[in-house]
């Protein structure tokens, strides 16, 4: 393996561990639910509840989401989100309550500012690259013919081969004075 | 030849990118780590906060400087937080006509209904108000409830109790920081 090879092999491994991690830092369940406000004068049911509930995760507990969650302040805070609901507040106003009681860790994801930023730049960051890698990679490739690729392949082997076997040089030798 | 060069240097480049990018995500999972593992805050200056109580009006620790201060953090969920809050309201009681002692009840991850129901329900008369966003909690690195945190004279953690408090381990934690000067 020459330096060229072994370099993209460690930039592959390098490519591989940031989408891994990007996944990771992108698995965000909350953001998937986009629950859309019950409209005005609907009783609340417990499925709504539940809806607004499973955007948001319980403040003591670690990862896990309020609807699933059965402490007793979870359970209280359902209450509230049923109470807030029949109030005609939207999921948005519940959500943005909560955070304002127990601060962001309700909605499983970091605070957009400060230092948090990070978090949220890295996944971006990683994909960048990833995409230019992709586009270096690809580019490359269509830069390079396959035929001549080939075609050149087989005459180096066929070179190399005949260079390097004492057999076919003895035969071939044999069989010129034919 | 020097496409080759070329092809080289933007690959190196790369891989140096990538590979900050790795370190500073290494970087930011073992601060998280970090802060998850400190403990509570035992010593030093105590952060500062002005905690809007249940009853209205604000308490500012900052501005309560030359007196031994009292910050129990509670929740209305809490088992041992309801062992202890009949033992704070009557040593309060007994401290609160010296004025060089203040009481604060810090209500941590409740809701106000409970909050409010407890407080009722146990006569609790001294300054409580809710930790909004757990601001007082992360800064003082609250771990679980009840922890009370003892404040000297001079704005300082004292020392930091993590259990259900009893009336002699109070007054005693109390008079010691009274004698200092």
């Amino acid at each position: 393996m020459n330096v060229s090879a072994r370099q993209r092999h460690f930039l592959s491994i390098c490519l591989l561990l940031l989408l891994l991690m990007t996944a990771f830092a992108a698995y965000q369940p909350g953001l998937a639910a986009n629950v859309s406000p019950t409209p005005p004068g609907t009783p609340v049911t417990q499925q709504d509840i539940m809806r607004v509930a499973a955007t948001m995760y319980c403040p003591l507990c670690v990862g896990e989401r309020l609807d699933v969650c059965e402490i007793p302040l979870c359970r209280e805070m359902k209450v509230i989100i049923g109470e807030k609901l029949a109030a005609g507040e939207t999921p948005a106003q519940i959500r943005a309550y909560f955070v304002n009681q127990y601060g962001p860790v309700v909605l499983g994801e970091p605070p957009q500012k400060g230092i948090h930023l990070i978090t949220w730049l890295l996944p971006a960051a990683a994909l960048l690259l990833i995409g230019i890698w992709l586009f270096l990679r690809l580019r490359k490739e269509t830069n390079t013919p396959a035929t001549e690729t080939a075609a050149s392949l087989i005459t180096n082997a066929e070179t190399d081969g005949e260079a390097e076997d004492p057999y076919l040089q003895q035969v071939e030798k044999d069989t010129e004075s034919w | 030849m020097n496409k080759t060069k070329n092809s080289r240097r933007s690959l190196l480049a790369l891989q140096i990118t990538a590979v900050l990018i790795i370190l500073a995500f290494l970087g930011l999972l073992g601060i998280r780590l970090f802060i998850n593992t400190q403990g509570q805050r035992h010593s030093g200056p105590a952060p500062d906060f002005t905690l809007s109580l249940f009853d209205g009006g604000t308490v500012t620790l900052s501005q309560q400087r030359g007196k031994v201060v009292v910050i129990n953090v509670w929740a209305s969920w809490c088992d041992p937080c309801r062992e202890e809050a009949r033992t704070l309201e009557e040593v309060w009681q007994q401290y609160k006509g010296r004025g060089d002692v203040l009481f604060i009840g810090v209500n941590w991850s409740d809701t106000e209904k409970q909050a409010r129901a407890y407080i009722k329900q146990y006569g609790i008369t001294y300054p409580n108000g809710p930790d909004l966003g757990r601001r007082i909690g992360t800064a003082y690195h609250v771990r679980g409830v009840p922890e009370t945190y003892f404040i000297d004279k001079n704005g300082r953690i004292a020392e930091v109790y993590i259990s259900a408090l009893d009336a002699n381990t109070l007054t005693r934690k109390i008079d010691k920081l009274l004698a200092q000067p």
